[in-house]
């Protein structure tokens, strides 16, 4: 007499998918769990005015915290997101303090944000370049 | 230079063990839901829908991986829709399922009727003549909606009976006989017909007919074939060869219930 019902081996490939599906389903949702990773950007000063010149040596890297999902926050690892720039467009001979600018930063998923940034604010020294200078 | 330091919010290690073992446990239970639900599916149904699933949700991991964002919405929409669009379509198998489960948590304490003697002495006779016959026997899911034609009947099942209605000059011998809470409710029954391409061709319309009720709801069927008055039980779309009564009677024992005779 036959056995009505599924083959042993037919029930412990559902089992196998039914596992491997419960793995993928899990980890769809834990990817998406809230986290924060910190990348250190190189720093650039940009739109220095002519004829002035930086004196003061600016930080190799800011550290910068971005927050989103983890599954978009692991490729970071690999992916080089730019550089935060420093602009000083609007910068006279002198001391002065200049906010980095996290919207140089440019990430593939708008999903993920900079929450915090330090130094935040970088204090810059700029001096007239000499011939140029009134 | 990019760099990437560690996670910035630092945790006790202590709560960090609790966090591993939240996320076993979380992942067991969705593992024992997962693995319920696919039971209730009959196997080879199950293999064609895990594997469909499996491919939708790695490819929604890795569209999001890859911030593929028309792809993400594309594979999302299917996913949402796909539990609905899945419970449409199966819904006998997932129906038949949870009927099986139910049976399953039920214990057999109650006495065996005598309407299965009376069942396997009657296909006993039929099969030794050549007689043909089709009886169905209801368990969880009832029958009627899938029954066309048929003459009420409400009698109680005995071997002559059961051996007049499938007489050839009987004017209902061709048909399905219905066993409904232990009584003959039913003859001359028109079933719905398999439409099972992977049949056998030489299955005559009394098989293709225990095949397709039985592919609907969990009846057990009992077929006599006229040909070679072989006995055969059909449920869940597969077919038992039973090659002497005693093994019918020890066959339908184990899968009905007393409750459903009563």
């Amino acid at each position: 007499m036959r056995m009505h019902g599924p083959e042993p081996s037919d029930a412990t490939v559902v089992t196998g998918l039914s596992l491997l599906l419960s793995v993928l389903i899990w980890t769809c949702v834990m990817v998406e769990r809230p986290a924060e990773t910190t990348l250190k950007v190189p720093l650039r000063a940009e739109h220095i005015p002519a004829g002035l010149k930086v004196t003061t040596p600016l930080p190799e890297n800011v550290e910068v915290t971005v927050a989103g999902p983890g599954i978009l926050l692991w490729p970071l690892r690999f992916v080089d997101p730019g550089s935060v720039e420093l602009d000083l467009s609007t910068a006279a001979a002198g001391a002065a303090s200049f906010a980095a600018d996290r919207r140089s930063l440019r990430f593939a998923d708008s999903d993920l944000k900079v929450v915090r940034m330090y130094p935040a604010n970088v204090r810059v020294t700029l001096v007239t370049i000499s011939g140029q200078a009134k | 230079m990019l760099g990437v330091t560690s996670r910035v919010v630092p945790m006790n290690p202590s709560l960090q063990d609790i966090g591993v073992i939240r996320d076993l446990l979380d992942l067991s239970l969705v593992a024992l839901i997962v693995t319920r639900l696919s039971r209730l599916l009959k196997a080879q149904l199950a293999l064609r829908v895990l594997p469909a699933l499996c491919l939708l949700l790695a490819g929604h991991l890795l569209a999001r991986l890859f911030s593929l964002y028309t792809v993400r919405i594309l594979l999302d929409t299917f996913l949402a829709s796909s539990v609905v669009v899945l419970a449409v379509i199966f819904q006998t198998d997932i129906r038949r399922g949870f009927a099986a489960w139910i049976r399953s948590k039920t214990g057999k304490d109650v006495e065996m009727s005598d309407v299965i003697d009376e069942l396997v002495f009657a296909v006993a006779g039929l099969a030794q003549k050549r007689i043909g016959a089709l009886i169905v026997i209801e368990r969880g899911i009832q029958v009627d909606s899938y029954l066309a034609v048929g003459t009420d009947i409400d009698a109680k099942v005995t071997s002559e009976l059961i051996s007049s209605i499938f007489l050839p000059y009987s004017p209902i011998h061709d048909g399905a006989v219905i066993i409904q809470h232990g009584k003959l409710t039913k003859a001359g029954c028109f079933l719905p017909l398999t439409q099972n391409l992977e049949i056998s061709k030489s299955l005559g319309t009394r098989h293709r007919a225990a095949f397709g009720l039985s592919e609907l709801v969990d009846a057990v069927v009992v077929v006599v074939s006229e040909e070679t008055g072989a006995i055969s039980v059909v449920v869940g779309g597969k077919k038992t060869v039973i090659l002497e009564p005693p093994a019918l009677g020890k066959m339908l024992r184990r899968l009905i219930e007393p409750r459903w005779l009563k």
